[in-house]
């Protein structure tokens, strides 16, 4: 009698540690990756290969399987941020060009180096061709079970891919805008933001570079800002938006701010913008002593005839 | 014999006194060192010579430093040269000697501590590795020699690189409304169950944000729904509580709502049409960027609500979504 109950207790405490168990591995869902690098930019002739490793980390503490895919990606916005496409029907398209691995598991922690190889085909369009690499992980566990309506959340970190094949590129672009958020800044110390747009009109990505010089009403340069510091890309058929900040204390008048930029193969951009610094407080400070020293001069002057 | 004794004994103190006293004058130096900034051969490097002198050194008194054959001290000016911190009257070179002569400000006292520095790296190390030997000597009394080593390198580059890299998780993969009833709205909650109170720390998290990507990252969103549509899809009866904006969740309509709120980290911010504040922006099944950051994260966090209400007309059912929440670097 006392074997069975010893037995039925055993088999309790087996059966309530397993139930145990898998209650804390729910309640830890966590699911995530580490990329490196998240971006990549070859240049490869025609006809040639070349290869790579993205380095994939678990960063998780359970073991997930990581499947791959490849997705072509366009300009979302004027941020510089990619639009993920399902459509794979374009010239500009890497995907069919990458081979990766479509599938690894990860222990917790665990690194992989995960190799690709681009193979360009001979007869490849000239320009930019461009794809993210997602890696979508799971858990091998099963995750917490939720009843009635649910929500499953999938995790991907994805790799972009830049790729110039080298031939006969065209390059094309023009600054469309180039402005401050005022034509008038009124306080003592002003920050002049300036924002240029840049069109990119070519068939490859670009990277335009260069200086704004702001020149004050005398013609001295009193500021040289450096233009797109973080060399930071343009897709073809897409404007982007960049900010540059100058910081001006007891400006006054008007200034003239210069852009002068070059992309591609050296191809050149430029623009230019005038806008106003009249710190109010400190012109009407003038204004109202300039008219008091008129006033009092003039009574002087009465009083003496 | 006694006037020739006492001779004797005078010209002994005499003769003792002037061997004593030149004796001091003589000494040898103590506690000689020569700190270099580099010891790599042929190569430019300041010297800190440094000496405890019996005699001290007067106003006039020179110094000699005389340099093994194979430095170079031919570049020495006297604007290289201090002692104690102040400039001497003079430093000259002849051949291997550089003399130095000590005006008011740069005297030191007997059995002081003299600190000559020979700045400008314009003394060239020996051409060849060894140990290379430095005299001082002087005017000024007193005298000794150092030793320095030179070597091929002395110096160990240390050279080491950052990867770019970018990572999040996500904090709940699966999480639910519990019922939906035309009653109240309901918020997911990540055990499942919902509330009609939006959760504090969200349905669940993107979190464990880290990028050091230059142009910063970028997290979209969009919902499988009903494949065609983004929503909340019963399948067995093919019916959707469509997406809508989280300001559009309203009692007893059908609606379903993605934000983000409580970012930290960074720059990092939730796009103004995902804000659970003020939110006017649906998921569809394409993506959508709902946060960003132009910059390096470090340990970055988004907390995201789910919203839902339900209209009395909808079919009764098991509804789900798959949300796909992607992170890439911006370009």
């Amino acid at each position: 009698m006392f074997k069975k109950i010893s037995i039925i207790a055993l088999s309790i405490f087996i059966v309530n540690s397993l139930f145990l168990a898998s209650l804390v591995r729910a309640v830890d869902s966590k699911i995530g990756l580490a990329i490196s690098p998240p971006l990549v930019e070859k240049s490869i002739n025609p006809g040639e290969s070349i290869s790579g490793v993205i380095k994939v980390t678990n960063v998780t503490d359970q073991k997930l399987n990581v499947t791959t895919s490849k997705k072509y990606f366009t300009a979302s916005g004027e941020g510089g941020e990619p639009s993920i496409q399902d459509n794979e029907d374009t010239t500009y398209t890497l995907s069919k060009w990458i081979d990766i691995e479509k599938e690894f598991a990860l222990d917790p922690e665990e690194t992989k180096n995960i190799n690709y190889t681009i193979h360009v085909p001979d007869n490849a369009e000239a320009g930019g061709h461009y794809s993210v690499v997602l890696f979508t992980p799971s858990a091998t566990e099963n995750g917490n079970k939720v009843s009635g309506s649910a929500v499953s959340a999938v995790s991907q970190i994805g790799s972009l891919f830049l790729v110039t094949v080298t031939g006969n590129i065209n390059y094309n672009g023009q600054i469309v805008d180039f402005s401050s958020s005022k034509k008038i800044y009124v306080n003592s110390t002003n920050l002049v933001d300036l924002v240029t747009r840049f069109q990119n009109l070519s068939t490859i990505h670009v990277k335009p570079q260069g200086n704004i010089t702001i020149k004050n009403a005398f013609g001295k340069t009193v500021s040289s800002l450096v233009f797109n510091e973080k060399s930071s890309n343009v897709l073809p058929d897409s404007i982007r938006k960049f900010n540059n900040d100058w910081t001006k204390k007891y400006g006054f008048g008007w200034y003239k701010a210069n852009i002068n930029l070059t992309y591609g193969a050296g191809q050149t951009a430029a623009a230019n913008l005038i806008f106003w610094i009249i710190p109010w407080k400190e012109t009407t400070g003038a204004i109202v002593a300039i008219i008091l020293v008129i006033w009092l001069f003039s009574r002087l002057q009465w009083k003496r005839k | 014999m006694k006037r020739i004794f006492s001779i004797l004994a005078i010209f002994v103190i005499f003769a003792g006194t002037f061997l004593l006293s030149g004796s001091a004058h003589a000494a040898g130096l103590t506690n000689i060192s020569d700190t270099m900034t580099r010891l790599k051969v042929t190569t430019a490097a300041n010297h800190t010579i440094v000496f405890t002198t019996a005699s001290g050194i007067d106003v006039g008194d020179t110094v000699t430093l005389t340099f093994q054959s194979d430095f170079d001290v031919s570049a020495v000016v006297v604007g290289d040269v201090t002692i104690g911190g102040n400039a001497p009257a003079s430093a000259t070179v002849l051949g291997q000697v550089v003399t130095i002569t000590a005006d008011a400000d740069t005297t030191v006292a007997p059995a002081g501590t003299a600190t000559i520095i020979i700045g400008n790296n314009h003394i060239t190390n020996a051409t060849t590795a060894g140990s290379k030997k430095i005299d001082i000597a002087g005017t000024f009394g007193d005298s000794g020699s150092l030793a320095v080593s030179m070597l091929t390198d002395e110096q160990v580059v240390v050279t080491a690189s950052v990867d770019p890299s970018f990572s999040f998780t996500v904090s709940d993969v699966t999480v639910g409304f519990g019922t939906l009833t035309t009653t109240a709205v309901r918020y997911a909650t990540g055990d499942g169950a919902g509330d009609v109170a939006a959760p504090v720390g969200g349905a669940f998290k993107v979190n464990n944000i880290n990028s050091n990507a230059a142009n910063g990252v970028v997290f979209t969103t969009k919902s499988t729904g009903s494949g065609a549509a983004a929503g909340l899809y019963y399948a067995g009866g093919t019916s959707l509580i469509a997406a809508d904006a989280i300001a559009d969740i309203t009692l007893g309509n059908n609606g379903y709502a993605f934000c983000g709120k409580n970012a930290t980290g960074g720059a990092l911010a939730v796009a103004a049409g995902f804000a659970c504040e003020t939110g006017s922006t649906a998921i569809s099944t394409t993506g959508q960027t709902f946060a960003s950051d132009a910059g390096v994260i470090a340990n970055g966090s988004i907390d995201i609500d789910l919203k839902a209400g339900l209209a009395g007309t909808t079919k009764p059912g098991a509804y789900t979504d798959t949300l796909t929440i992607i992170g890439t670097a911006t370009f």
